[in-house]
């Protein structure tokens, strides 16, 4: 089996812009357990949503920011958009939580300094047994570099052993190849996991949620 | 911010080998976040040194001349890697194995080594600053992880890729270069700092002989034999 550098940490998912989703899954490739929470409807990406379990409930209803609530206690990582006024909450109930927040967008520069942001907050964390909050600087103004044309193809995978590997990740990892663990989670598709195994909800109250 | 941070990464030590802008860019993000960051450069002089941004490239470093092309050099530069948590360099392939500093020899040497080897681009200076930042995320995730779990990493970047998976991703590419200078992200925990860029050199004595513990008397006999 691979050698995942983020094996063991938990992520929360609750960027809506692509760059947040992409932070996350940069995080998820490199082993970390990323649960995505979106309010019910909305499609999944095949690409930016692999390596995620995927749990649906809205936290702008009292009963859904109770539950995130929980799940921050449980958590090591919150990757949100900037702006969002809970995060001072969210650290005051974990203090060892690293909550980042990233600038509205879909810049490749925010995802890719909020995944190194993570990896430094968790080695000072080693240390100081604290985390605390990031923000991730908004990108300059100018008109956007669109790259070589050659480069626009769809990031392709094979199969090897069982194992299906990204041919074009952003970093190649010797101990871990870029793979795809879990595809692109179907709308709710780990409800059952986040809410009875991590949160300790009962069936009835899972049927309760999933009514309204 | 409302806390001004105090810490640093002083005790996350980069041996920096770089010769070309992505790697360097790459250095000079742990040393803004207060990584203790060695520049190693040969002892005529980084190339880069030419570079209009190298002052912002090497800002916060600390530069010890030292040239590995000598079987003396590199049994300094081993000693080097025992006390160190990664190292960055962007040479053409297989330079450092050629060396006898490949992954296998530097894990052989200290167990839980990151080892990151960028290909930039050398006429894209875009491209180039996004393999940096991808290499400070890849190195900082993996050095984490080698710490805690020891598990040593040899990461493999090259700035084509990089370009090639943010396009195929839907993402933006950066509007600009880097300015080498500005923070990518502010943390409460750990300061960004900006330092003055070192002279050629200028901590070979703290650290040689400081740090590493060799005899004073042996720096002007390496210096006149060209290692350092």
């Amino acid at each position: 089996m691979f050698r995942l550098p983020l094996f063991a940490v938990r992520v929360l998912d609750l960027t809506s812009v692509r760059a947040g989703r992409y932070a996350a899954r940069l995080l998820g490739d490199m082993g970390a357990d990323v649960i995505r929470i979106q309010p019910p409807g909305g499609t999944p990406d095949e690409r930016l949503d692999c390596n995620k379990y995927g749990c649906t409930f809205d936290v702008s209803t009292e009963r859904g920011r109770d539950l995130f609530l929980r799940l921050v206690d449980l958590s090591d990582i919150v990757i949100a958009e900037s702006g969002d006024p809970a995060v001072d909450e969210w650290l005051e109930r974990n203090e060892r939580l690293i909550a980042v927040s990233l600038p509205a967008g879909d810049d490749v520069t925010s995802a890719v300094a909020a995944a190194a942001a993570a990896g430094l907050a968790l080695w000072d964390r080693r240390r100081t047994g604290v985390g605390g909050r990031i923000d991730v600087a908004p990108p300059p103004p100018g008109s956007p570099w669109r790259g070589e044309p050659d480069g626009a193809t769809l990031e392709p995978v094979s199969t090897r052993n069982g194992v299906v590997e990204i041919a074009r990740p952003h970093w190649r990892l010797s101990e871990s190849p870029a793979h795809i663990r879990l595809p692109a989670p179907a709308l709710g598709e780990h409800n059952v996991y986040v809410l009875r195994e991590l949160l300790g909800l009962s069936d009835s109250e899972i049927a309760a949620l999933s009514a309204r | 911010m409302p806390d001004e941070p105090a810490t640093t990464l002083a005790d996350l030590r980069v041996l920096d080998l770089s010769d070309g802008i992505a790697g360097a860019y790459c250095a000079r993000l742990f040393a803004g976040y207060g990584a203790d960051v060695i520049v190693v450069e040969p002892p005529a002089g980084n190339p880069l040194r030419g570079h209009e941004a190298w002052s912002r490239l090497a800002a916060g470093k600390r530069s010890i001349t030292l040239d590995i092309r000598t079987a003396t050099g590199r049994l300094l530069f081993r000693d080097m890697v025992e006390g160190a948590n990664l190292i960055v360099e962007c040479f053409a392939p297989r330079t450092l194995d050629a060396l006898g500093l490949g992954f296998a020899e530097l894990q052989a040497i200290k167990r839980r080594i990151i080892l990151t080897s960028i290909q930039g681009s050398d006429d894209n200076l875009l491209a180039e600053c996004t393999a940096g930042l991808n290499a400070f995320a890849a190195s900082a995730i993996a050095a984490h992880n080698a710490d805690s779990h020891e598990i040593p990493q040899h990461i493999e970047i090259t700035a084509r890729e990089c370009v090639a998976s943010a396009v195929a991703l839907g993402l933006q590419l950066p509007s600009r270069e880097a300015t080498f200078d500005r923070a990518p992200f502010q943390m409460s925990a750990v300061a960004w700092t900006d330092a003055p860029a070192p002279a050629l050199g200028e901590h070979n004595f703290e650290f040689l002989c400081g740090e590493m513990g060799l005899p004073a008397a042996d720096l002007p006999r390496l210096r006149a034999a060209g290692v350092v």
